[in-house]
């Protein structure tokens, strides 16, 4: 029989096991081939998704999103700064990721993920471009006061679509955020002022906690090119050997926020772009409803 | 790195930037990593595994009060999980001191205002202490009750560990 590729032929006699680590392409592409994943799921579906919101006290809003076995946990904690001259009745926001060595073993200690800031910038990018949240609805006193979130977010598992799993986190923990109340004191400062507290109030400058009003929520899916197959959120196995992303962020009306391509050896042409669109869209009507359970979770309690 | 005989422990302790109170840089606690490499290499048979190191990897999500005790308690269920031969659980309770009073298992609130802390960790079926530590103020008499105290609250955690542990084993062979 001459000499046909190696591994197409020895698949018959060698243990699945073996054969997934010799030959890792080879195998996924068998079952590709078929339509389905090793992990079971048709090419186009993404994993069970959870959200649980407020899972860390110590912030002023947290939640917990789980695609998979991939885990973020994402708190908001509000400080009073003083607004920069250029926008003096703004306030801001600091968006960080990070990636302790619990999360993977690649990372260890004084070695860093390289993902880490990656991932950070996308982050930050894609809540400013989205217009989700309104800097003025963070000002205290124009020029004097204006709230700083810190917004970090804890990769405690990585298995894949990362960027996908921390936004939905960020979000979910911005969903979640609550404004803290704070009155202007006589010396001009800012003081949290207690719940319910005595008569003797200060000038109250914001009065009582509340929500921010997210105008338009970003939900993201990231697809692998290979081939002509599109494979929605990949697992880690996955994206260590199909190199080519595709991350597309569509806000809750479907509308597109942002797309990212970089690099990888599969071209995307118009028609394996636009398949990614649509799989997107499905996938923000999923996680919209996701979200909304979990807030109607807490509001039950 | 030299060639061992014996297995290496590696222990790494860090916080997340919304653990405390006050935002902070997340950052490495050196102090509470050297604590718990010593809290569990008495208890590791490292004798086991030649030429292999373990990572002990702990990250605090939320701080709220005799972090390290958990810290400890939690790496030695998860080396367990992990399969990795051990004498015995190590377990670890601390106790704050305040005034007259002991308070087991204190929260932040009450190590802030302690007069003294002690915190034991041991292997309870063994009945060895693998760490033990006082701080500030104590009279003899207070110091016996206390690690009385402690003791008991460490036979007890271990009693609900080995629990968790045969329900992880019963649950994934299911």
């Amino acid at each position: 029989m001459g000499l046909p590729d190696a591994s197409g032929d020895l698949s018959s006699e060698m243990e699945v096991d073996a054969f997934r680590r010799l030959f890792p392409l080879r195998f996924y592409e068998r079952h590709l081939a078929e339509s389905i994943r090793p992990d079971g799921r048709p090419l186009g579906r993404a994993r069970d998704t959870t959200i649980a919101l407020g899972a860390v006290t110590s912030a002023d809003g947290s939640a917990l999103a789980k695609i998979g076995s991939t885990t973020m946990l994402a708190a908001v904690k509000m400080e009073v700064m003083t607004p920069s001259m250029e926008s003096p009745d703004e306030g801001c926001i600091a968006i960080d990721f990070h990636m302790p060595p619990i999360c993977s073993p690649i990372v260890r200690p004084g070695r860093p993920a390289e993902a880490a800031p990656v991932v950070s910038k996308q982050l930050s990018d894609t809540i400013s471009s989205s217009g989700m949240i309104n800097l003025k609805e963070l000002s205290l006193v124009s020029g004097k006061a204006a709230w700083m979130a810190y917004l970090d977010i804890y990769c405690l598992d990585a298995d894949g679509a990362l960027f996908d799993a921390a936004l939905l986190s960020a979000v979910a923990a911005l969903f979640h955020l609550q404004i803290p109340a704070v009155s202007l004191n006589d010396d001009g400062k800012i003081v949290v002022s207690e719940e319910d507290g005595g008569k003797l109030e200060k000038e109250p400058v914001n009065k009582e906690k509340r929500k921010l009003t997210l105008r338009s929520i970003p939900f993201s899916l990231t697809c692998i090119l290979h081939k002509n197959y599109i494979l929605a959120d990949p697992t880690s196995e996955e994206e260590a050997i199909m190199e080519t992303l595709v991350t597309v962020v569509l806000d809750s009306s479907s509308q597109l926020i942002s797309l990212y391509k970089p690099g990888g050896a599969v071209l995307a042409y118009t028609s394996a772009v636009q398949d990614c669109i649509a799989l997107t869209r499905q996938r923000v009507r999923e996680l919209q409803k996701i979200l909304d359970e979990a807030n109607s979770g807490m509001e039950v309690d | 790195m030299m060639y061992s005989d014996i297995g290496r422990l590696n222990c790494n302790v860090s916080y997340t930037t919304f653990a405390t109170p006050v935002r902070a840089q997340g950052s490495d606690r050196k102090e509470f990593s050297s604590m718990l490499h010593k809290a569990l290499e008495g208890a590791i048979i490292l004798e086991t595994f030649p030429k292999t190191t373990v990572d002990v990897f702990a990250l605090v999500l939320e701080s709220g009060g005799s972090d390290l005790p958990v810290v400890i308690s939690c790496a030695s269920l998860a080396l367990a999980d992990a399969g990795i031969l051990m004498y015995d659980l190590v377990t670890s309770v601390s106790l704050s001191c305040l005034g007259k009073n002991l308070v087991i298992d204190p929260i932040l609130e009450e190590e802030s205002y302690q007069d003294g802390s002690l915190m034991i960790t041991c292997m309870p079926s063994r009945y060895e202490v693998t760490q033990l530590t006082i701080t500030g103020e104590w009279s003899t008499p207070k110091i016996n009750e206390g690690m009385q105290l402690c003791l008991d609250a460490c036979s007890k955690l271990a009693n609900i560990m080995r629990s968790c542990l045969k329900e992880a084993t019963t649950s994934s062979q299911e």
